[in-house]
């Protein structure tokens, strides 16, 4: 009985291997069975909080950490609607710990691919080419209750909340509107007025002039679309050019379904979008869309380039 | 196939057998931490996907309280086992229950090959009479009046077939190896690319890896000498002599692996300890008792 056993693993564990199948508990053994290439590549995983990236650690992720986070990773980004599932319960699990363990809240996943060249005697361990990988949005708890409560009507208007020294804050009014805008009231917009930016086919757009200290910047638009059938998307201009890194600027729908307003900067998930000021001079940014979106604020951050947790209107 | 069958039929002292029991038992035990399995239920159909032959035959996937029963169950049976308590029951629900608790955590996107042998491995034991010594369950037989048990093939064949298991397993990833990347895998110079990439991707405890790479033939005969070990393996099954030295050199060879390459399966370091000689180091110690036993009773009779 027992050699019986035996034998049959034996013809067993070949046949994996003839057939290459892995039948768990069966299997073929593959371990570094293929010839390595000559890059040496790892995925590096960290969390976004508000204030920015920090390390993943394996209690942050658990039960996924290590190897299984990263290979589930992998295998999750080819299938966009699972792989936001799955940050969606990472996230949960995340929340249900973080006021006791006093982890920051958790806003996004981002994976940087790093990359060597294997050379001998480790030259160029010091410098990876690091380039981002992908980005999974986790919507704060909080702010989605706040945006259906929005949404419905039901929510009372927030307080401004003041943002740190060096940000600046420009309003949004009439007085910025240029063709295909329109001023508007609105409950939750900041000051109860907002810009209607087009609809119906025709492009709208708003011209801001202003001068700050030169440096770079987060930029950030609080908006508000009509509809979650709209496609949220603003095009920004800086003196007249096009900015590099904004396209689908303002695409915020497909993290956070809702008409009501937020923050919005490049697709949650990814850094905010980067305006390079150059000079202290007068500078003009154009906000533009074909879409019916509404607009109230625009704020320049040089203390943050992530999203905020909250929708309220800024203050400088 | 006598040479196959015959090492089944060696008798070994029931003590060895206990050894390799509570070294397997004792490295399943999971203390008492329950509940670390449940959290995957939670991600069905998103990253867990059941894998294997278990999905073949539709075995579902616990509640989250379910698995924490289970859990519990795995750490009051694997507990139970390692003491030779009702060894007969808790030792095979043991193997049952961590089977599936292995297989909830493998169905989760990544499949850990040094653990699948120890969960087989345990299977073995489990159905071996390793509590007939240095058990909770000898204790109450002796009580009973049976005598204690002499040696027998019975105590042999559980480490000969775990034996089994690991030459199998080397085998079979030496075929694989051989089958994927042919000769190329030792011939070339992807042991030397291994050895400088995973300082790279993974935490070596030493650079020998890196100081080894600088050496391309070193590389090649180690590479070369590694897949012929793995091909070979199987025939320690077959002859006492090749046994003796492969065995050794796959423990050598799992050494080198963590020590190069920083890749630690540490199932298996459980695994080889089950296949160090208990039976001839416990007739040795017996050996030694006796000869001590002898010297104090002339002592003795000399001082009366």
């Amino acid at each position: 009985m027992v050699l019986a056993w035996a034998v049959a693993f034996m013809v067993l564990t070949l046949f994996e291997v003839v057939t290459q199948r892995e039948d768990w508990p069966l299997s073929p053994y593959p371990m570094y069975a293929t010839l390595p290439p000559r890059v040496a590549t790892r995925t590096v995983l960290v969390g976004v909080s508000a204030k920015g990236e920090f390390p993943l650690q394996s209690q942050h992720t658990a039960p996924y950490a290590g190897s299984r986070l990263l290979a589930t990773s992998r295998q999750l980004l080819k299938t966009p609607a699972r792989a936001r599932e799955f940050v969606r319960l990472i996230g949960e699990r995340y929340e249900r710990k973080r006021v006791a363990k006093d982890w920051p809240q958790l806003q996004a996943i981002r994976a940087y691919s790093e990359e060597w060249q294997v050379r001998a005697g480790l030259q160029g361990i010091e410098r990876p080419k690091r380039s981002f990988a992908a980005a999974l949005y986790i919507p704060p708890p909080v702010l989605v209750g706040r945006l259906r409560a929005e949404a419905a009507g039901t929510a009372a208007p927030l307080a401004p909340v003041v943002v740190p020294r060096g940000d600046r804050v420009f309003e949004l009014d009439a007085r910025s509107c240029e063709g295909g805008c329109a001023a508007e009231s609105e409950r939750y917009a900041s000051g109860g007025v907002a810009l209607s930016l087009a609809g119906q086919g025709g492009e709208g757009s708003a011209s801001l002039r202003f001068s700050v200290e030169p440096g770079s910047y987060a930029v950030f638009v609080r908006m508000k679309v009509g509809s979650v059938s709209t496609l949220a998307e603003l095009e920004l201009e800086l003196d007249g050019e096009s900015v590099g890194e904004t396209q689908g600027f303002g695409n915020y729908l497909a993290a956070l379904p809702s008409t009501a307003w937020v923050w919005a900067s490049r697709a949650p998930g990814l850094r905010a979008a980067r305006l390079e000021i150059r000079d202290s001079g007068e500078h003009v940014l154009t906000l533009s869309s074909g879409r019916g979106v509404l607009v109230d604020q625009l704020w320049l951050s040089r203390t943050t380039a992530e999203l905020p947790l909250d929708n309220a209107s800024r203050l400088p | 196939m006598k040479a196959f069958i015959v090492p089944w039929l060696r008798e070994a002292d029931p003590r060895a057998l206990a050894v390799v029991r509570l070294i397997l038992f004792g490295y399943a035990w999971p203390g008492f931490r329950f509940g670390s399995k449940a959290s995957f239920a939670e991600f069905e159909g998103v990253s867990w996907r059941p894998i294997g032959i278990p999905a073949l035959l539709q075995v579902p996937l616990l509640s989250p309280a379910g698995l924490d029963i289970v859990g519990v169950l795995i750490t009051f049976t694997t507990g139970f086992a390692l003491l030779g308590f009702g060894y007969r029951l808790t030792a095979p629900l043991a193997a049952f229950l961590k089977l599936y608790a292995s297989w909830v955590v493998q169905s989760s996107g990544k499949v850990n090959h040094g653990g699948l042998l120890f969960t087989l491995v345990l299977f073995v034991i489990a159905f071996s009479h390793a509590a007939d010594a240095w058990a909770v369950d000898a204790f109450l037989r002796r009580r009973k009046g049976f005598p204690r048990p002499g040696p027998s093939a019975e105590y042999h064949w559980p480490v000969h077939f775990i034996a089994l298991l690991c030459v199998t397993m080397y085998g079979a990833a030496g075929l694989t190896k051989l089958g994927v990347s042919g000769p190329e895998w030792a011939l070339g110079d992807g042991l030397i690319i291994r050895l400088i990439s995973h300082h790279f991707t993974h935490q070596p405890p030493t650079r020998l890896g890196v100081w080894l790479a600088d050496y391309r033939l070193v590389c090649r005969v180690l590479a070369s000498a590694s897949l012929c070990l793995e091909l070979a393996s199987p025939l320690a099954l077959w002859n006492r002599s090749v046994y003796r030295t492969v065995l050794p050199c796959l423990a050598l060879l799992q050494l080198m692996i963590w020590l190069t390459l920083g890749v630690r399966f540490r199932e298996m370091v459980a695994t080889f300890a089950c296949l160090l000689p208990w039976g001839a180091l416990i007739a040795r110690l017996d050996a030694l008792r006796s000869t001590w036993v002898a010297r104090e009773r002339e002592r003795l009779r000399a001082a009366t």
